[in-house]
């Protein structure tokens, strides 16, 4: 099987995109900080400024799920209607804001190896955006990437990771976005496989009905 | 057999049961999904237009647009109607922007079927998109299907 690369932005990089809808062709508001779940890696939305000469803060906020896809240009969302879904996770908050802050914790293998700090989080762009990697720079300056994994763990000090992990270099993202993209199809796999499995096809059922 | 929008702009506009010059084509109205061009404004100023609808008009000829009735020129502005005839929304300069979030630079023109005002292709520097992949035309961009890989 083979898997493209998927194309990768920093959340910092999408700070200040607009927002705009597919069926009016309107930036209805632009973003203003990423909002995230640090305690479960995940993206959870984006809070949000108007846009204008006189632009000020919207209490609306953009619900990760409600993004039809992330461009190197926009935001986009089906329409305006898409932004105002509240912002589920109550542990989430924004990345340049404070609460359970991701950046700047220290991150340390389990075998006690501190690596660096965290100085970014990355996104996977297109449809179905999602956190996919931190972003790791050393006392040198020199920055590695590391994949969001169900086997790290984040107090809002410290970011844990396996000694075993596998890091990528920072300047070659579309080394990790591949990574990542046959990561994703694995699990996408794995899924459709364990449906499958849970699903008893339509011949098996009649075939115990007639046992 | 299609028309653009730039050529367009500056025809007489020419009533047929009168005889009389209405005025000029000074502006195109298209609806939200960007695919139809739904009025043209005819005379009066921006911020007192009157508008034709394209259904009433009778030929788009090349050297005049031909409406009807005089009695067709109407001054009733929906919001619609407003924000394109004071250029709120344009379509000529406007940029492009696709479903997947990318720009792909401006529209430089628009062609459309004469006949009934259908957009045929929106034109930009150096390519066309075809009138069935826009989505949308709004103050901020024309939508465009994402280019299939």
């Amino acid at each position: 099987m083979t898997t493209s690369s998927m194309r990768l932005l920093r959340a910092g990089e999408i700070i200040g995109m607009p927002v705009v809808t597919i069926d009016g062709g309107e930036d209805v508001a632009e973003v203003k900080d990423v909002v995230y779940d640090g305690a479960n890696h995940q993206l959870v939305g984006f809070t949000l400024n108007k846009r204008g000469w006189f632009r000020g803060t919207l209490s609306d906020v953009l619900d990760a799920t409600q993004i039809a896809a992330i461009g190197d240009d926009a935001v986009m969302v089906a329409s305006d209607t898409d932004v105002s879904a509240p912002v589920a996770a109550a542990d989430s908050a924004a990345l340049g804001g404070g609460g359970d802050a991701v950046l700047g914790n220290s991150v340390i293998t389990t075998d006690g190896t501190v690596l660096g700090t965290v100085s970014g989080v990355l996104v996977s762009a297109g449809q179905r955006p999602a956190a996919v990697g931190y972003e790791v720079t050393d006392h040198d300056g020199a920055a590695v990437v590391i994949p969001i994994s169900a086997q790290l763990a984040l107090s809002g000090d410290n970011l844990v990771v396996p000694t075993e992990l596998t890091s990528f270099d920072r300047d070659h993202l579309a080394e990790f976005g591949a990574f990542v993209s046959e990561s994703r199809a694995n699990l996408d796999e794995e899924s459709s496989r364990a449906t499958q499995d849970e699903e008893p096809s339509q011949a098996t059922q009649e075939e115990a009905a007639d046992e | 057999m299609s028309e653009t929008m730039s050529a367009a702009l500056g025809r007489r506009v020419v009533a047929a049961d009168t005889a009389e010059d209405i005025g000029e084509v000074k502006a195109f109205v298209l609806d939200r999904s960007g695919r139809r061009i739904t009025q043209l404004h005819v005379a009066g100023r921006k911020r007192s237009p009157k508008l034709v609808n394209f259904s009433d008009l009778t030929a788009f000829g090349a050297d005049a647009v031909i409406v009807a009735s005089q009695r067709a020129v109407t001054d009733s502005v929906e919001e619609r109607a407003d924000d394109m005839v004071r250029g709120h929304v344009v379509a000529i300069g406007v940029r492009v922007l696709d479903t997947e979030g990318f720009e792909h630079g401006t529209v430089t023109d628009i062609e459309f079927d004469p006949s009934d005002g259908t957009v045929l292709a929106a034109v930009g520097d150096d390519t066309h998109w075809p009138g069935d992949t826009i989505r949308a035309l709004g103050s901020y961009a024309l939508i465009i299907d994402a280019p299939s890989l």
